[in-house]
């Protein structure tokens, strides 16, 4: 176990230790990730790993600006962020206990949208539904 | 006779770790034993936090039957180093919510430490430091494996941790589809 010996053996056996990590460890590691989106595209490994992402409490997103974005692509951002909280709210295991929007300030000719991104934030968790009495 | 004398010395093996019992033993699934300080095993294990305190220590070795003696050397290395290197205050700070709490970055002597495991090791440790609530330990490990995902896309971090993909070419499709917001090309 552990020596660099047994790991190449493990490794040319092509052992996968971190698909049986229970999911409360793999939710440490994908929340420790730079960003949500990084966590969701562990979806695509296998099966096991479809919907792991939505269980992290911890939503983080970067928004990036470099100085050749055309005003479009800033836009096209924002609206990615927005398609990521609603894609979480749909497959969400968990209430989301931190949200981090990393938006430049302060740039002229920005659009003022990262307004909008927040306020899709905040109504995530949906009231629960109204059940008319039996 | 001989049976006596061995007892006598017990005996008084037994007396003087009695008087100073600031550790405690660990025993591996393998039967190797570890001492590590009673201070930081009750400070960085909520486990033995609670064995100690519940008085389920057994001066013998306490059996550890989850663990291997490679992880469980690791486990009391972390511990000794840790007592020697951080005040215990930088650990408290970190402990309001188990997932969520902006990460304390490892500090340099813990990123050392992971860096020397080899992969196998690593995986040991980390599923030790669950095991043992080690909040801390279990943070600095994860970073370590969110650091070997960081960059990579889904086929190389198949390849770094043998992940075999078990889906069909449809799902895949479906997947990028519904989370085409992750899965955009700049």
């Amino acid at each position: 176990m552990g020596t660099d010996q047994q790991f190449d053996a493990a490794a040319a056996a092509g052992v996968d230790r971190i698909t049986d990590l229970p999911d409360d460890v793999l939710h440490m590691i994908l929340a420790r990730l730079p960003s949500t989106t990084d966590a969701a595209r562990t979806s695509v490994l296998s099966r096991r790993w479809r919907r792991v992402w939505a269980g992290v409490p911890a939503l983080s997103f970067r928004y990036h600006e470099s100085p050749s974005s055309s005003s479009a692509q800033q836009v096209y951002q924002l609206d990615r962020i927005d398609a990521a909280l609603s894609g979480h709210a749909a497959t969400a295991t968990v209430d989301v206990e931190r949200l981090e929007i990393a938006v430049p300030y302060g740039v002229p000719g920005r659009p003022r949208r990262p307004v909008a991104a927040l306020r899709l934030a905040a109504p995530q968790r949906r009231a629960p539904a109204r059940r008319a009495p039996l | 006779m001989e049976v006596d004398k061995g007892k006598g010395e017990a005996e008084e093996t037994r007396k003087v770790a009695e008087a100073d019992r600031d550790t405690v033993t660990l025993k591996s699934s393998d039967g190797k034993l570890f001492e590590v300080s009673k201070e930081a095993a009750a400070r960085l294990s909520t486990v033995l936090a609670g064995m100690i305190a519940g008085g389920s220590i057994d001066d013998n070795g306490t059996d550890l039957k989850q663990i291997g003696s490679e992880a469980l050397e690791n486990v009391v290395d972390y511990c000794n180093k840790h007592a020697n290197s951080i005040p215990s205050a930088a650990l408290i700070s970190s402990s309001i919510s188990f997932n969520t709490a902006p990460f304390k970055e490892p500090e340099e002597w813990e990123r050392k430490f992971v860096d020397r495991l080899s992969h196998d090791a690593l995986f040991d440790l980390v599923e030790a430091a669950n095991f043992l609530g080690m909040e801390r330990l279990l943070d600095v490990t994860c970073h370590k494996i969110s650091e070997m995902m960081k960059g990579k896309s889904p086929d190389q971090i198949r390849e770094v941790f043998n992940i075999k993909n078990d889906y069909t070419k449809e799902e895949l499709e479906e997947i990028r589809q519904e989370l085409a917001w992750a899965f955009y090309d700049d």
